[in-house]
């Protein structure tokens, strides 16, 4: 039963095409209320992508400390010795080692409520990517593959999902949605570049369609129409123009510096350099954020990178006008302890944690919730992460509500419960 | 003499000389020859099969599966060549292609068996036990919700290959899964319990779902929509195995040694405090346990440690109100790896409770064990259940999955998500492998000679026609295919840079970089895998192998084609060997030549074959 479902809705991974579908319902279809839901879906897809609605995620592996980013208490024991600096927008202070990020507060919004009970990191790691804590029997889609799912353009010469490192992939929902990995941000991924000329590539594509059909005729054609298609889109990649978009060596050098010349400063770049060619989803990484000893100076360390990437990230977007319809958000698994242990370190402590969120919709110069003064708990408005995803996929315009269905048949949402946190879309 | 007659007759059945081509005896021209040698043998055989267990035999069994399947399809099925059956079962037992010597060796033997022969040496050779060694890894550890699972894999390989290859018996290397103990990284046995963590209810759920095809952990949080399954019987079985620990191994400095043990006795620790040691401990009765009061308690511990401090402490009072200590004790289902004494249902309208302790039953046929038993007591218990020989769903489930994956064909889809309430298309037949199969004592290569000896497995693909016979050539496995550009492209081993360096000291990248990109779960229905981008990208581009596949690289194994060929086409047939384990036929033959006239340049014109061929969906399949 459920395989029909999935085929007769055309989430599966029969390589359905939404644009397709599109034309396939008709007006009347639509004035009179018949189109099925995913029709609507649809036809919301295509408008939301025409104005190219994107995310990126910049992930901050092993956990950050919320003292030493967004939630500073200098002058308190478990403060330590970060300071807090001014920011764009008065009474908003975040910690000393981000004094670019403080630069452009205008535009991005703080979550210092975050709460979750999950301090491993692979378990956390997978739940914040998911929404769902890790079950043998289902592998849940992340995010990245849900908002591909309903955003993603197919015919796009370029894969709708981008990670910057290895990441959650897009579980039961298929190939279709797996992000594409970037082993090395600012050049061509492997095997992308052709190792001969593109007449010889042709003539070498044209010799095997010849081969296939006869493999075709003799009674594989359903296989061989799968593997032409996946060969179509991957020829598409390797000729597409738009594939330079890997390559960052044509930004301005002034613009790289900014960023900064390291991975995730190259990342960063490369996520606006994507999704300005129409790219939904980019995740970037950074790491490792999992301070157990001398979290001070490591602290420190990161940000120096991740700081003025973040920043610039921001304000590059802003720039382009791209910000409006493109979605940061920053976060890692979960915080760290308010107290320092003996090794100047803190350990895990998903009970409080920050995130931070730029664009797409989202009013910046504030902050949402708050911890208790000296970092132990949450003192107002506790944000799970199912809030938090909820939020995302409103910014987003991703209906959260949608299921898909698992393949034992099980719908599953988007996001399972949760509520939009009240204030932060404008 | 009549005996000895019959004797010979049914040794001659099982020599396999009864087989498509002769379906009658006495048809086959090597019966008389063979007569003479027989009657000595004869005494041979009746010894022979006084040793082995009483279950029918491959050859009984396959010919009545056949027949039970065959009787009610319309469609009639035809028998593959020598070379594509050579190929097909090389990849089978062995996961990888017979080599072009092999082919062509088997192609020319005359023995009319030579087929059922081709069976039974294949199974002795170790690469039948390492294949599917490996086809268990993917199987167990895809579905892992441990990060670190990977360090359990060679160790289990290793484990499982020597238990297939001696031939073990299916329900004794289950129980062993089940009730496994000792160090991860020298126990192959205890992958289930690693790649969980020794969440119970991950073990229990993956338990069903490997080994008896249920999926009963649906019935986690509410009883299953569909199945018959009430949430209490999924965590009936859950407490089979709560009493199972995973952790860093205390006695060795490597962070990445791992026990799996017993935990018989509660840490009092862990359940929390009991009300009694409260109501002593505070004796000004203001319900808040101050260090004084905790001190020579077992409370003390808390106001030592100022980690659990100050997660315990709401306030930092440096005071534990009673309501803050019941707070602090987290749910057992969150703290995977401790091991609890006994398995709580947790209460979904309060998560934060302990929810309603459960005793261990088997939801199968209701029984039970003593409440309160000992780990080894549980843990051996669930494993006697789960493989006994009235479980008819333990031989259904082994017996479905093995056929699925060597026949591309389903009495069960998907192999892990049978149970009564589905139904399985020719159930008779299914049954009649389940149950000789159980007779025969869980003999996996019993299994496997029988699967591979029937017309089903032995027919030619066909997938223009309706039914069970229907089959697509099916995706080859990671591993296979691993094996498959290996031969192909003449090297022993694959050098890959590999891009995850999260993969614990795997001895063999560049087989862990193929399988990670072209591999998927075994248990997913094979049509539901779709290729993805950067298959096809490592395929057409890598450097590697189109480095492997040029004309002028001395030694190469084009360079290698065109030294024992006189002329370029003639390497045409040769490269349709070597890459696909067959001759071309007429129409791409006269497609490749075609291509050789129109290229100025031969050695281009016989490279762009070579990829052209590794690239087609032919090369990634098995037929």
């Amino acid at each position: 039963m459920s395989a029909h479902f999935i085929d007769s809705v055309g989430v599966g991974r029969g390589g359905f095409s939404r644009r397709r579908a599109l034309q396939m319902v008709s007006g009347a279809a639509l004035a009179a209320g018949t189109a099925s839901f995913q029709d609507l879906m649809a036809a919301q897809a295509e408008t939301l992508r025409k104005e190219g609605r994107a995310m990126i995620l910049l992930w901050m592996r092993g956990g950050p400390s919320q003292f030493e980013t967004l939630d500073p208490k200098p002058g308190t024991e478990n403060g330590g010795p970060t300071e807090a600096i001014e920011t764009s927008v008065p009474g908003i202070r975040i910690a000393d080692n981000f004094p670019q990020l403080a630069k452009v507060m205008d535009d991005v919004a703080i979550i210092r409520s975050l709460t979750n009970k999950e301090g491993s990191h692979p378990r956390a790691s997978y739940q914040m990517h998911t929404g769902y804590l890790p079950a043998g029997s289902v592998k849940h889609p992340s995010l990245g593959a849900c908002v591909t799912q309903q955003l993603g353009d197919p015919e796009s010469d370029l894969p709708s999902f981008v990670s910057v490192g290895s990441t959650i992939g897009s579980g039961f929902l298929g190939m279709e949605y797996e992000p594409f990995i970037v082993g090395n941000a600012g050049r061509l991924p492997s095997n992308v570049a052709l190792p001969t000329s593109q007449d010889r590539f042709a003539r070498r594509r044209g010799l095997l369609s010849k081969l296939e059909a006869e493999f075709a005729d003799n009674g594989a054609a359903q296989l061989v129409d799968a593997h032409k298609a996946i060969y179509g889109k991957s020829a598409r990649l390797v000729l597409s123009p738009e594939v330079k978009a890997f390559d960052i060596a044509g930004e301005k050098q002034t613009l790289r510096d900014r960023y900064g010349d390291d991975s995730f400063g190259r990342g960063c770049l490369l996520a606006r350099r994507l999704v300005e060619r129409g790219v939904t989803f980019v995740e970037v990484r950074s790491g490792n954020w999992d301070t157990h000893q001398d979290n001070f100076e490591q602290c420190a360390n990161q940000a120096g990178v991740v700081d003025p990437a973040t920043a610039t990230l921001i304000a590059d977007l802003k720039d382009r006008g791209m910000l409006d319809r493109t979605l940061v958000v920053w976060m890692g698994e979960f915080g760290r302890t308010p107290k320092i242990n003996p090794r100047n370190g803190r350990d895990h402590y998903p009970r409080v944690f920050s995130a931070a969120m730029a664009g797409g919709g989202i009013k910046g110069g504030q902050v949402y919730g708050a911890s208790n003064a000296n970092g132990t708990a949450i003192e107002h408005s506790p944000v799970t992460v199912q809030d938090l995803f909820q939020t995302i996929c409103s910014s987003m315009q991703v209906d959260a509500s949608h299921e898909n269905i698992s393949p034992l048949g099980r719908p599953l949402k988007v996001v399972d419960g949760g509520e939009v946190v009240p204030g932060l879309l404008s | 003499m009549v005996v000895l007659t019959q004797q010979f007759d049914l040794w001659f059945h099982r020599s396999g000389c009864h087989n498509l081509h002769h379906p009658d005896p006495e048809a086959c021209p090597l019966k008389g020859k063979i007569m003479h040698r027989c009657v000595l043998m004869t005494l041979f055989v009746l010894t022979a099969s006084a040793a082995v267990a009483a279950g029918p035999s491959s050859r009984q069994t396959a010919a009545r599966v056949d027949q039970l399947i065959l009787a009610s399809e319309e469609s009639k099925v035809k028998t593959i060549d020598d070379a594509t059956f050579l190929r097909r079962v090389s990849l089978d037992i062995l996961g990888r292609p017979a080599t072009p010597g092999e082919t062509t060796r088997f192609g020319l033997d005359p023995t009319p068996n030579k087929r059922t022969a081709l069976i039974d040496r294949l199974l002795e050779s170790e690469e039948y036990g390492e294949t599917w060694a490996r086809y268990w890894a993917e199987t167990i550890l895809l579905r892992a919700t441990n990060e670190r699972s990977g360090l359990v894999r060679e160790p289990f390989e290793q484990w499982m290959s020597e238990s297939l290859n001696d031939n073990r018996r299916w329900d004794d290397i289950v129980t062993d899964l089940l009730t496994a103990s000792g160090s991860v990284r020298e126990e192959g046995s205890t992958a289930l319990f690693f790649a969980h963590e020794g969440t119970p209810e991950e073990v229990a759920a993956e338990a069903s779902r490997l080994f008896l095809g249920i999926q009963v952990q649906c019935a986690n949080c509410h009883d299953h929509p569909w199945d018959r399954w009430k949430r209490d019987e999924f965590h009936e079985l859950v407490a089979f195995f709560p009493r199972v620990s995973v952790r860093r191994d205390p006695q060795s400095d490597d962070r990445r040694d791992f026990v799996v043990a017993s935990v018989n006795q509660e840490r009092r620790q862990r359940r929390g405090v009991s009300q009694f040691l409260l109501t002593r401990l505070d004796r000004n009765k203001d319900q808040i346990i101050t260090k004084q009061e905790a001190a020579q308690s077992p409370l003390q511990r808390l106001f030592n440690n100022d980690r659990i401090m100050e997660r315990v402490d709401g306030n930092s009072d440096g005071k534990l109100s009673l309501e803050e200590i019941k707070n602090a004790q987290p749910a057992d289902n969150n703290r995977p790896g401790r091991g609890s004494a006994e398995h709580f249902m947790p209460d979904l309208d309060n998560p934060a409770s302990e929810g309603t302790k459960i005793d261990p039953v088997f939801f199968l046929n209701n029984r039970k064990i003593t409440p309160g038993s000992d780990d080894a007591k549980r843990r051996n218990a669930a494993a006697g259940f789960i493989t006994s020989r009235s479980n008819e769903w333990f031989s259904r489930s082994i017996v479905n999955r093995m056929w699925t994956e060597l026949t591309g064909t389903a009495f069960y889809q998907p192999v892990d998500d049978i149970g009564p309430d589905r139904t399985a298309e020719h159930e008779d037949a299914l049954m009649e492998l389940a149950s000789a199969f159980v007779k025969n004592g869980h003999d996996l290569k019993w299994l496997m000679r029988t699967i591979t000896s029937t017309s089903i497995y032995q027919r030619s693909r066909n997938a223009d026609v309706a039914g069970f016979v229907y089959q697509q050539p099916s995706r080859l496995r990671g591993d296979q295919l691993y094996e498959v550009l290996c031969q192909s492209l003449g090297v022993e081993d694959l050098i890959l840079p590999a891009t995850d360096r999260r993969r614990y000291g795997r001895s063999d990248p560049g087989r862990a970089e193929i399988s990670s990109t072209f591999g998927f779960d075994p248990s997913v229905p094979r049509d539901d895998i779709t290729g993805r981008i950067p298959q096809a990208l490592f395929l057409m581009n890598s450097p590697i192998i189109n480095q492997l596949i040029r004309a002028d690289g001395p030694g190469s194994p084009l360079d290698r084609i065109r030294q024992t060929v006189p002329s370029d086409k003639e390497a045409i047939p040769e490269l349709y060997l070597s890459l696909l384990g067959r001759e071309p036929t007429a129409g791409e033959i006269r497609i490749c030549e075609s291509y050789l006239d129109e290229t100025s340049d031969s050695s281009e014109a016989l490279e762009d074959i070579f990829w052209a061929l590794l690239n087609s969906s032919e090369f990634q399949t098995k037929r």
